[in-house]
């Protein structure tokens, strides 16, 4: 498709196979940072109800010289409970918070989340990062935080699966009235859309077509499954990839259509198979069109610390996706393990 | 000085309020009437004589919020509502019900006149932070630029029990970091919890001293005598560039004799008990 850098995409996995990091093909962790906080900034000068709030994760005086006022900057310190309290009482009054942290401390607040912003469906942003500080160890892994946003009743439930998705659905969330949680990235990234990429809420796209199973990403899994898809091409294997960065509402006829035509489904997330994405696939699999499926994230363990987190090519993410099987190579074998049971 | 009428007048509310409760308990057969009872005088002068409201737009920009951080006790607020006509005295046999307006605890979405949807404790205040945020947003004369720094008021109605929860402490913090002179913390101090006695054990004193450590305008008062709960009402709103915490000394289940012999948190009411309460309730 135009918008997917596909020939890019198999080029430089030729030449990867030189080459000892991939580094060269993922956006700059800065940079990704620096394209996320430029949009906010655009947004904000846009949107006048735009509000930040923070707990003790952002520099009001970055905020002050990118030419936001300084009431619209609110950080209440390492208080996560209240800063989504607060949100609460200003999306009330017509404001649109926007909570920006890692995903991981969402759990601190759950239950205000659950309670003070869930009930009455108040218009607050979670943009949060996944994927923050692969160093950090296992409280610093986001691996359970799609399951418990997820069931909670209306908020909505995105993740895109590189800068400029991250971009059109931060816009999307902003223009939406309710409550939306973004799982964006704190790590680098490739870059697979150009400009013209149509995210709308909802909707999944496909990104390559297949016809003898389906990979259905989640978020930034999306490049692995390019990658895994472009691998298992070569012996002979057609899949299917189906980008499909909104959880909630989920794009059914996109998984029964899938279920359909290729027969064979495999989920891919950077999080618990325990409540995550797949589970939410498998349901309506298993409901309108059942097929054989299989689902690749964190197996019911918690992770660890890894090294060389700052490093260009997120080596630490690819020292985790190793030891917790979420890599291309784990993918396409869950692919073929999945066609054999048609 | 308030007169004596305005003062009658409203013990006669509140004497109709705790009748208006037990009706709405008798509607599910079950409820909190003992934190209910406890709060009456200081919902009543909020909602019938101190804030600014209108009940015929509900949605009013300019009005005073009130938020019951202590949901549970919403029978009160149901009470207060319905007397000033947001909405039908009509619905309090309704209470509980599935599809009833009058949720277990106060919901926002369900209740005309709510402005919060609480049920677990100590969430009210950082919400209440939020609104009084909101409210110096909205004035054209933002706090940071000088001038009136606030369009409304914000008046969280607290449980003492409520302020064991670690939330509240840190809207304490963001509330006094940003003076927020346009909020102010009621607790209701009736020195038990659901099962626990906590004020005279230790578990909450010196309350004051917490309050006052955090940077908020403190003072303590009797929560069931008009006079000086107005009188403190009128006298925090002169005060400024700090949020307030009213301590009301209260007594759990007021007004009804056995209620407040056992301080009842939660309780039964059926037709016998019922009777029973509207015969001994009095005036206070």
């Amino acid at each position: 498709m135009k918008y997917v850098l596909e020939n890019a995409l198999q080029e430089k996995l030729d030449e990867d196979k030189k080459a000892s990091s991939m580094s060269f093909w993922f956006a700059d962790r800065k940079a990704v940072r620096n394209i996320f906080g430029a949009h906010l900034m655009k947004i904000a000068k846009e949107n006048e109800k735009v509000v930040f709030v923070s707990a003790d994760m952002l520099s009001v005086d970055d905020y002050i010289k990118a030419g936001i006022p300084e009431y619209r900057v609110l950080n209440f310190g390492l208080c996560e409970a209240n800063t989504v309290l607060a949100a609460s009482g200003l999306a009330k009054e017509g404001f649109i918070p926007i909570y920006n942290n890692m995903s991981w401390l969402l759990g601190r607040s759950y239950n205000n989340i659950f309670q003070s912003i869930g009930t009455d469906n108040h218009n607050v942003k979670f943009i949060m990062y996944s994927r923050s500080w692969a160093g950090g160890g296992a409280s610093h892994h986001e691996i359970n935080d799609i399951a418990f946003m997820k069931c909670i009743p209306q908020i909505l439930c995105i993740a895109p699966a590189d800068a400029v998705e991250m971009c059109k659905c931060i816009t999307a969330a902003v223009n939406y009235i309710g409550a939306v949680f973004i799982r964006i990235f704190g790590q680098n990234v490739p870059n697979l859309f150009e400009e013209d990429y149509p995210f709308k809420i909802g909707k999944a796209i496909t990104i390559r077509e297949g016809k003898d199973a389906t990979i259905i990403s989640f978020g930034t899994e999306l490049w692995r499954g390019l990658e895994a898809a472009h691998n298992l091409s070569k012996e002979g294997i057609d899949v299917r990839v189906i980008n499909m960065s909104t959880l909630k509402p989920l794009d059914e006829p996109a998984i029964v259509q899938a279920a359909k035509e290729t027969g064979a489904i495999v989920t891919a997330e950077d999080h618990t198979i325990l409540g995550g994405f797949g589970e939410s696939v498998a349901r309506v699999v298993c409901r309108n069109y059942p097929v054989p499926m299989n689902m690749i994230g964190v197996r019911d363990t918690y992770s660890q610390s890894t090294t060389d987190f700052l490093e260009q090519g997120g080596g630490g993410w690819k020292a985790l996706e190793e030891a917790y099987k979420l890599t291309a190579k784990d993918l396409a074998e869950a692919v073929k393990e999945t066609i054999k049971r048609k | 000085m308030i007169s004596e009428k305005i003062i009658e007048d409203l013990r006669e509310k509140a004497f109709r309020c705790r009748k208006d409760v037990m009706t709405i308990l008798r509607g599910s057969g079950m409820g909190h009437g003992g934190p209910s009872m406890s709060i009456v005088e200081l919902c009543v002068a909020l909602y019938f004589h101190h804030a600014k409201l209108d009940p015929e737009n509900p949605d009013w920009d300019d009005r005073d919020r009130i938020v019951l951080g202590k949901a549970h006790a919403c029978e009160t607020i149901y009470s207060c509502l319905a007397r000033l006509g947001y909405f039908s005295t009509d619905t309090f046999t309704t209470y509980e019900h599935f599809g009833s307006m009058l949720q277990g605890h106060a919901d926002a979405w369900s209740t005309p006149g709510l402005e919060y949807s609480g049920g677990s404790l100590g969430q009210g205040l950082g919400f209440s932070v939020g609104l009084a945020l909101a409210s110096r947003l909205k004035s054209p004369y933002n706090p940071l630029r000088r001038g009136p720094d606030h369009k409304y008021r914000v008046f969280c109605i607290c449980g003492d029990t409520e302020t064991m929860e670690g939330d509240i402490w840190e809207a304490a913090y963001a509330a006094s970091h940003y003076k927020l002179s346009n909020l102010v913390n009621i607790i209701d101090y009736n020195q038990f919890g659901a099962y626990t006695s906590i004020g005279h054990e230790g578990w909450l004193e010196p309350l004051i001293e917490k309050w006052r450590a955090f940077g908020w305008w403190t003072t303590e008062i009797d929560g069931h005598n008009f006079r000086e709960i107005i009188a403190t009402l009128e006298k925090i709103d002169n005060i400024s560039g700090k949020p307030k915490c009213i301590i009301a000394r209260t007594v759990k289940g007021k007004g009804i004799p056995f209620y407040e012999m056992t301080h009842a948190h939660m309780f039964p009411v059926n037709e016998v008990a019922y009777q029973q309460a509207m015969k001994t309730v009095y005036k206070v």
